[in-house]
C-alpha cells in the first residue's frame, strides 16, 4: 500500500479526538508539574547571547582553591570549647552517626582537640582568625566569612570535583566552564577560563583536569592550564624561521580547509578548532603582555610577596591571576595543593599558610586599589572541613585531623557580596552548623547569581535533561549580597 | 397548563415583584440582622439557577423533546434566580464593594431574573424560548462576570498567566522604600480584597493615597507606633479570631512580612523615602533589602530609560581587542574594554561616539589614552564608570572629564596625575582610585569622595628575595650551552658556585654573563638588593649529554608498574620528574638490581659515567645500596671493574634528581662494552617513619632516568 495512503488511514476520525484529549490531559499535567512550560520565552537562545540573564555584580572570579581542605579550626572557626576538652571523647550526640572516612573509621577513640595557634579578633565584625593568616586578617573588612558550607562527600575527589562542578561524578561542566557558556569571553585574546596550579609544602591531593573541564559543554568553554614555568603557555612562539606573516597565511588557508571539512560534515568541533587556532594567534602578543613583570610598580613584589618573583609559586600565580582577571579574563581557577594535615598539622599548616596568606591579601588588596574589587568575585577555601578529633596520635605539640563534611570555613570579598561579615554559625564543638547552613548548590547558585545570571535558567540540554550547575537544588543566600 | 405551573407562575410573579420593589428603594431601606445572613447566601444560592439555564439550555438542542423537564427546571432556576437576585440586594449593604462593578452585576442580575420568569412563560413555544433561553444564557454570563470581578478582583482568571510580569518590581536606589518592599507585601497578601474596586471595610492597600485614608476604622496607621496600629493590631490578632487579617484560609502573611511592617510603621510608616536613605544598620532596611532581593532577584542594578543602539552598531564596533557588550540582556545600556596597548588607537575611541548615549562604563585600564582622548570620553553623557588606570593621562585630561554628568566612579592609577583640584567639579563622583600616583590630598578637601589610595609599602619592611633561577628549566643540557641566571626583581646582585659550596653575600662569583658547565654539576645561586634580605640559597642540579651507546640492554626486569620506555629510557636524554614516578622518563627497580649493558664504538674514551636518580626518601626512594661497573669486548667478556656502596641519607630530606658520579681509571676507559649494576636498598633506614613493625614489606626502590657516559 502507498505509505502516505497508509498513515492516512491510520489517523482517522476516532484516532484523533483519543489521542487529542491524551495530548492535551498530558500537556496539561506538564504545566502542572512545570509551571512555566508555556510562557518560557526561549531561554536556550537568550544564553545564546552570552549575555548576564540580569544586571551583574560581578564580571569576573578569581577562585583560590586551598587544595587538600585547610583546617577551619585553625584558621577561622575558632573554638575554645575544644581546648578546654582536649583528649576527652567527641560525644556520639554531636556525632550524630556522621559517616567516616577509611582512615578513621578503624579509630578506637576520637580525642577532641584545640588549636595549637592563638586566635585574636579583627576589624568591625570582630571575626575570630587565627595568627597563621595574619595578611588577610588585615583585610578582614573586605571579606565574608562563610562559616558553614557543607558537602556531601568525605573523600578529596568527589568533593573537589562538587565543589567544582556541582556534582561528585565527574562529567559535569566546571563552575569555569559554565560561566564561559553562560557569559562569553571579554577578551577575544585570551581564554575566558584559566587554570593555574601550584603546590605546597603540607601533604598534598591531587588535581586533575577533569577539574577545568567542559563536560558535556562546546569545548571552547575548557579550562587552559598554564604551565608553571617561565612560559606559562608553551609552544605560544613561533618556531625559528617562521614570521608572523607567514603564521597569519598559514592560518587563513588552514582555516578554508577547515570551513569546508565543516561544510560537509557540520561538525561543530571544527569550528571550535578554527576559533581555538585564531585565539592561540593572538595570545602570542596578548600573553607576553601579561607576563610582563616590569610594568609592575617594585612594591607590587612586596606586596604579593618575593615568592611572586619565582614562577608556579602560589604568589607568582595570584599575582598572574590579577593580571589575567584584570585583562578580562571571566573565571580564573587557582589550586594551590598542600592542605591536607591527616598528621602533622603543627608543622605543616603554618608552612601552608605562609606559602598562600600574604598573596591572597594582596590579591584583595589589589584589585581593590585599581578600582577593580566591586566587579571581581575572589573565592578561599577547601573542598570540606577537618574534623574536631584527633585523626592518629595526639600529643601536646602536635596531632592531625581527618575530613569533616558538615562544616567548613569559605571567604568570599568583592563582586557584590557584603564585606566585613561572618556569615553562619557552628556549634561550640566546630561539629555541626547550627544557624545558616550553606550547601554547595546554594554557594554556586549565589555566585551565579552575583554573575548576573539565573541558576535555573542557566542550563545545557544533555542525554534527554536540561542540566545546571546547581542541579536540582541551589537556593540564593541573601544575606551575604551587597 | 397544569396547576402546578400556575402554582410557580405566581410565585414568580410575586417574587419578581418584590425584586422590582428592592431595586427601586435599596438605597433607602434598612435590614435587620437576620436579613443579613440570609443576605450572605447569595454565593451560595446562586449557583443553583445557573445549573438550571445552563441544563435547559443543553435540552433545547434536542427537538421538541424532553418539554415536562424543560418546563419543570425552568421554572425552579427562575424562582431560585429571583430569590438570589433579592438576597444579592441584600448582601449588597454590608458594603466594601466597588460601586461601578456593584450596580452592574445588580442590574444584570435583575434583569436575568425577569427574563428568565418570562422565559418560563413562554415555554410552551419553544422558537420564542430558543431566543429567550439565549438571551438568559449571555446575561448570565454577564451577570456571573461581574459577580466574580466582585468576589475575586479584577483579573482573577488571567492573572497567573500576566501577574510574575506585573508585580516584577525594577529597584534602583531611589525606589521607595515603601514601593519596593512595603507594597509588593500588601500586593501578594491584601489587595485582593482590599483594591479600588473591591475594597472591603472601605480600604484600599492599593494606593498610596488608600492605605493614608485608612479604612471604615481609620485610621489605619498611627506612624512610629505599630501597636497603636489598626493594620498591626489585625494582623497580629490571633488567627482564629473573627478580625484577624487576612482571614483565615487565605494566604498568611510570613513572620519576617510581619517584622517587616512592623519595623516600617516603627520608622514612621513614610511611603516615600528611598531604601537607600535609611541607615544601612537599620532594621526595617536590613528587612526590606530581603524582600527587594527576592522579589526583584532577576531585575537588581540600575535600569535604563535611554533609546538602545542598533545591534550593527554594537557588532560594527567590536573587534578582536574591543569588546562592546550590553550589562545585561535586554538592557540598552553598553559596556566597552580595550585590550593589547598597541592595538589602541584613537579613532578607536572617536568611534564609540556612535553610542556615546549607551556607554556607561569605558575600561581604558593601561592604553596610552591622552589628554586629546578626553574630548571624546567626556560626550559619553551617561557613563558612569570610568578606569584610566596607567594611562597617559595629565591634570588638563582630568579637566576636560570633569563634565561628565553621570560619573561615579573614576580609577587613575598608575597615572602621573598630582593635582587633584579638578575633582571638585565633578557632579556625581563618589570614588576615585589614586593608588600609585603622585596625587596628595588634605582630608576633608572633597567631602563627597571616596578615595582608594591602595597599599602603601612599609618602608621599615625587610622581605626575603627569592633565589636567581637558570632561565631555562631544561636540566640535561647540550655540551656548551650557556646557563642563563635571572633575578624579575631589577636591581639585584647575582653571586653563584659551581662547586657545591654555598655562594656568599660578599666573596662568591658574581653572574655578569651565561657560563657553561662540563657533566653534572649542582649550580648554586643567591641574590641580594639593598632594602631586601639576601635570598636562600638556589640548588640546580645540571648535567651535560654525553655520547649516546650504539645499544643500550637491560639484563633484569623493572617493576611492572614502573617499565618506563624499557631499556632505551637510561640513554634517551629524558630526565624525570621527582615528584611523578609514572613520569614515563623513570624506570623503577624493588625486587630485582638493576642490570644494564651498553654498547660503544670502539676507542670511546669514557671517562666518566653519572648514574642519575629519584632521590625521594618520603616516596621510599633511595640512592642504590650497591653500584657495580663491569667492562670488556661484548657481553660474554666482561669483568668487574669497579664497585661502590654509596652513602645513604641519614634523615628524610628535600626531593631531588641527584647523580653518582663514577670516574673510570685510565685502563678502564677503552671498553666498548659496559653493564652497571645496581642494587635498590634490601631495608628502609632505621630512622624512616615507615619502617615500622606495622610494614610488612620495607624493601626500598631505586628510580633511574639516565646514565650518561662522559668522554
Amino acid at each position: 500500500m502507498n505509505p502516505f495512503l497508509e498513515n492516512k488511514l491510520n489517523v482517522n476520525r476516532r484516532h484523533f479526538l483519543g489521542k487529542l484529549s491524551l495530548g492535551i490531559g498530558s500537556a496539561a499535567l506538564g504545566s502542572l508539574l512545570i509551571p512555566d512550560l508555556f510562557s518560557s520565552s526561549g531561554d536556550d537562545q537568550a544564553l545564546a547571547a552570552g549575555l548576564p540573564h540580569f544586571a551583574p555584580k560581578a564580571k569576573r572570579i578569581i577562585y583560590l582553591h586551598q587544595n587538600g581542605a585547610p583546617s577551619q579550626l585553625e584558621s577561622f572557626d575558632y573554638k575554645p570549647l575544644l581546648n578546654k576538652m582536649a583528649g576527652q571523647e567527641l560525644p556520639e550526640s554531636i556525632r550524630n552517626g556522621q559517616r567516616l572516612t577509611g582512615m578513621t573509621s578503624d579509630q578506637k577513640k576520637f580525642p577532641l582537640v584545640g588549636s595549637y595557634f592563638k586566635f585574636a579578633q579583627y576589624g568591625k565584625s570582630g571575626a575570630w582568625i587565627s595568627e597563621l593568616f595574619p595578611h588577610l586578617a588585615s583585610v578582614v573588612d573586605d571579606l565574608c566569612i562563610i562559616k558553614t558550607l557543607h558537602t556531601e562527600a568525605i573523600n578529596h575527589d568527589p568533593a573537589l570535583t562538587f565543589m567544582q562542578t556541582g556534582a561528585q561524578q565527574g562529567n559535569r561542566p566546571s563552575m569555569g566552564a559554565w560561566l564561559s557558556y553562560g557569559l562569553g569571553s571579554d577578551n577575544k585574546n585570551l581564554p575566558a577560563f584559566c587554570v593555574l596550579l601550584s603546590r605546597g609544602k603540607g601533604n598534598g591531593q591531587g588535581v586533575y583536569s577533569k577539574l577545568w573541564t567542559n563536560g558535556f559543554l562546546d569545548s571552547i568553554h575548557q579550562g587552559v592550564q598554564f604551565s608553571s614555568s617561565e612560559e606559562p603557555v608553551l609552544y605560544l612562539n613561533d618556531p625559528s624561521g617562521i614570521t608572523k606573516e607567514g603564521r597569519r597565511k598559514m592560518l587563513d588557508k588552514l582555516s578554508e580547509l577547515n570551513s569546508m571539512g565543516y561544510e560537509e560534515f557540520g561538525d561543530p568541533e571544527i569550528q571550535t578548532k578554527v576559533q581555538q587556532y585564531e585565539m592561540a594567534y593572538r595570545m602570542q602578543t596578548s600573553v607576553p603582555e601579561i607576563t610582563d613583570l616590569s610594568k609592575e610598580p617594585d612594591h607590587i613584589i612586596k606586596m604579593y610577596g618575593p615568592d611572586c618573583l619565582m614562577p608556579g609559586t602560589y604568589a607568582a600565580n595570584v599575582l598572574l591571576a590579577r593580571k589575567l582577571s584584570e585583562s578580562g579574563v571571566r573565571f580564573v581557577q587557582i589550586y594551590h595543593q598542600g592542605w591536607d594535615q591527616h598528621g602533622n598539622l603543627v608543622g605543616e599548616m603554618p608552612m601552608q599558610a605562609r606559602d598562600t596568606d600574604r598573596a591572597s591579601a594582596a590579591l584583595i588588596t589589589d584589585l581593590k586599589q585599581r578600582g577593580l574589587l566591586d566587579e571581581t568575585l575572589v573565592v578561599w577555601g577547601g573542598e570540606f572541613g577537618r574534623t574536631n578529633y584527633c585523626q592518629g596520635d595526639l600529643s601536646k605539640e602536635n596531632y592531625g585531623r581527618d575530613h569533616h563534611p558538615r562544616c567548613y570555613t569559605v571567604l568570599m570579598a568583592g563582586g557584590g557580596i557584603k564585606p566585613g561579615i561572618v556569615y553562619g554559625e557552628t556549634d561550640d564543638f566546630g561539629y555541626n552548623i547550627v544557624k545558616d547552613p550553606v550547601h554547595i548548590n546554594d554557594f554556586h547558585a549565589t555566585i551565579l547569581n552575583r554573575m548576573g545570571l539565573d541558576h535555573e535558567k542557566l542550563t545545557f540540554k544533555h542525554l534527554g535533561r536540561r542540566y545546571r550547575l546547581t542541579d536540582v537544588g541551589g537556593k540564593i543566600v541573601p544575606a551575604i549580597l551587597a | 397548563m397544569s396547576k402546578f405551573q400556575k402554582v410557580v407562575g405566581n410565585i414568580l410573579f410575586g417574587l419578581n415583584a418584590l425584586l422590582l420593589f428592592f431595586l427601586l428603594f435599596d438605597s433607602r431601606m434598612e435590614y435587620p440582622a437576620w436579613v443579613q445572613s440570609v443576605g450572605r447566601m447569595h454565593p451560595l444560592l446562586l449557583h443553583l439557577p445557573i445549573g438550571g439555564v445552563l441544563f435547559v439550555f443543553v435540552l433545547l438542542f434536542f427537538k421538541n423533546k424532553f418539554q415536562d423537564i424543560i418546563n419543570g427546571v425552568l421554572g425552579l432556576s427562575a424562582v431560585l434566580a429571583a430569590v438570589t437576585a433579592i438576597m444579592g440586594i441584600v448582601l449588597s449593604k454590608e458594603g466594601g464593594y466597588n460601586e461601578d462593578t456593584l450596580n452592574a452585576h445588580r442590574l444584570s442580575g435583575a434583569i436575568l431574573s425577569f427574563v428568565l420568569a418570562a422565559t418560563y412563560f413562554v415555554s410552551t413555544n419553544r422558537k420564542v424560548l430558543n431566543i429567550t433561553t439565549g438571551v438568559s444564557f449571555v446575561l448570565l454570563l454577564v451577570a456571573g462576570h461581574y459577580g466574580s470581578v466582585l468576589t475575586h478582583g479584577d483579573d482573577f482568571v488571567f492573572g497567573p498567566l500576566i501577574s510574575s510580569e506585573e508585580h516584577k518590581i525594577v529597584v534602583t536606589d531611589s525606589t521607595s522604600l515603601f514601593a519596593a518592599a512595603i507594597k509588593p507585601v500588601f500586593d501578594t497578601k491584601c489587595t485582593s480584597c482590599h483594591n479600588d474596586k473591591k475594597s472591603k471595610g472601605g480600604l484600599v492597600l492599593s494606593t498610596r493615597e488608600g492605605i493614608a485614608k485608612g479604612g471604615e476604622h481609620k485610621p489605619l496607621l498611627t506612624p512610629s507606633s505599630p501597636h497603636g496600629s489598626l493594620l498591626m493590631k489585625r494582623i497580629l490578632l490571633p488567627e482564629e479570631h473573627e478580625d484577624h487579617m487576612p482571614p483565615k484560609g487565605k494566604a498568611q502573611l510570613s513572620a519576617s512580612e510581619v517584622q517587616l511592617l512592623f519595623q516600617w510603621i516603627l520608622s514612621g510608616a513614610d511611603t516615600a523615602k528611598a531604601w537607600t536613605r535609611y541607615s544601612p544598620s537599620d532594621s526595617v532596611r536590613k528587612l526590606a533589602e530581603q524582600v527587594i532581593r527576592t522579589n526583584s532577584k532577576t531585575s537588581m542594578g540600575p535600569h535604563y530609560t535611554f533609546e538602545a543602539a542598533s545591534e550593527e552598531t554594537i557588532e560594527r564596533l567590536n573587534d578582536p581587542y574591543l569588546t562592546v557588550r550590553p550589562v545585561a540582556l535586554g538592557e540598552p545600556a553598553l559596556a566597552a574594554t580595550f585590550f593589547i596597548k598597541n592595538e589602541y588607537k584613537p579613532s578607536k575611541l572617536q568611534a564609540l561616539s556612535a553610542i556615546n548615549q549607551q556607554l556607561v562604563e569605558l575600561n581604558l585600564s593601561k592604553m596610552p589614552v591622552t589628554d586629546e582622548d578626553c574630548e571624546v570620553i567626556r560626550k559619553f553623557d551617561n557613563l558612569e564608570k570610568l578606569n584610566l588606570n596607567f594611562s597617559s593621562i595629565t591634570e588638563k585630561g582630568l579637566q576636560t572629564l570633569s563634565s561628565l554628568p553621570e560619573l561615579r566612579s573614576l580609577s587613575i592609577a598608575g597615572t602621573s596625575i598630582k593635582d587633584l583640584n579638578a575633582l571638585k567639579d565633578f557632579k556625581k563622583l563618589k570614588e576615585v582610585f589614586i593608588w600609585n600616583t603622585p596625587a596628595i590630598f588634605v582630608d576633608g578637601d572633597f567631602p563627597q569622595l571616596v578615595f582608594n589610595t591602595g597599599f602603601i609599602p612599609d618602608e621599615k619592611e625587610k622581605l626575603r628575595l627569592t633565589p636567581p633561577i637558570p632561565s631555562s628549566d631544561k636540566t640535561l643540557l647540550d655540551k656548551d650551552e650557556p646557563i642563563v641566571l635571572t633575578h624579575k626583581l631589577p636591581g639585584t646582585v647575582i653571586r653563584y658556585t659551581t662547586d657545591g659550596s654555598d655562594p656568599d653575600s660578599t666573596s662568591a662569583k658574581v653572574y655578569d654573563a651565561p657560563f657553561t658547565i662540563d657533566g653534572y654539576t649542582i649550580v648554586k645561586t643567591r641574590a641580594c638588593k639593598d632594602g631586601w634580605f639576601c635570598s636562600p640559597v638556589g640548588t640546580f642540579i645540571l648535567y651535560t649529554k654525553g655520547v649516546h651507546p650504539l645499544e643500550t640492554k637491560l639484563f633484569t626486569q623493572p617493576n611492572k608498574d614502573y617499565k618506563g620506555e624499557g631499556p632505551a629510557t637510561l640513554s634517551n636524554d629524558k630526565k624525570g620528574f621527582t615528584d611523578d614516578h609514572r613520569d614515563i622518563a623513570w624506570i623503577g627497580f624493588r625486587e630485582n638490581p638493576m642490570s644494564a649493558g651498553f654498547k660503544f664504538e670502539k676507542g670511546a674514551d669514557i671517562k666518566n659515567i653519572t648514574l642519575s636518580f629519584d632521590h625521594n626518601t618520603y616516596g621510599w626512594l633511595f640512592p642504590p645500596a650497591k653500584v657495580e661497573i663491569w667492562g670488556g669486548t661484548d657481553e660474554a667478556h666482561l669483568s668487574l671493574i669497579k664497585q661502590l656502596k654509596p652513602e645513604q641519607p641519614k634523615g628524610l630530606q628535600a626531593t631531588r634528581n641527584e647523580a653518582l658520579v663514577i670516574p673510570l681509571e685510565k685502563e678502564a676507559r677503552g671498553f666498548e662494552t659496559y653493564k652497571i649494576v645496581a642494587w635498590p636498598l634490601p631495608e628502609l633506614p632505621k630512622w624512616h617513619p615507615s619502617n615500622n613493625p606495622k610494614t610488612k614489606d620495607k624493601r626500598a626502590w631505586l628510580f633511574v632516568d639516565e646514565i650518561i657516559f662522559s668522554q
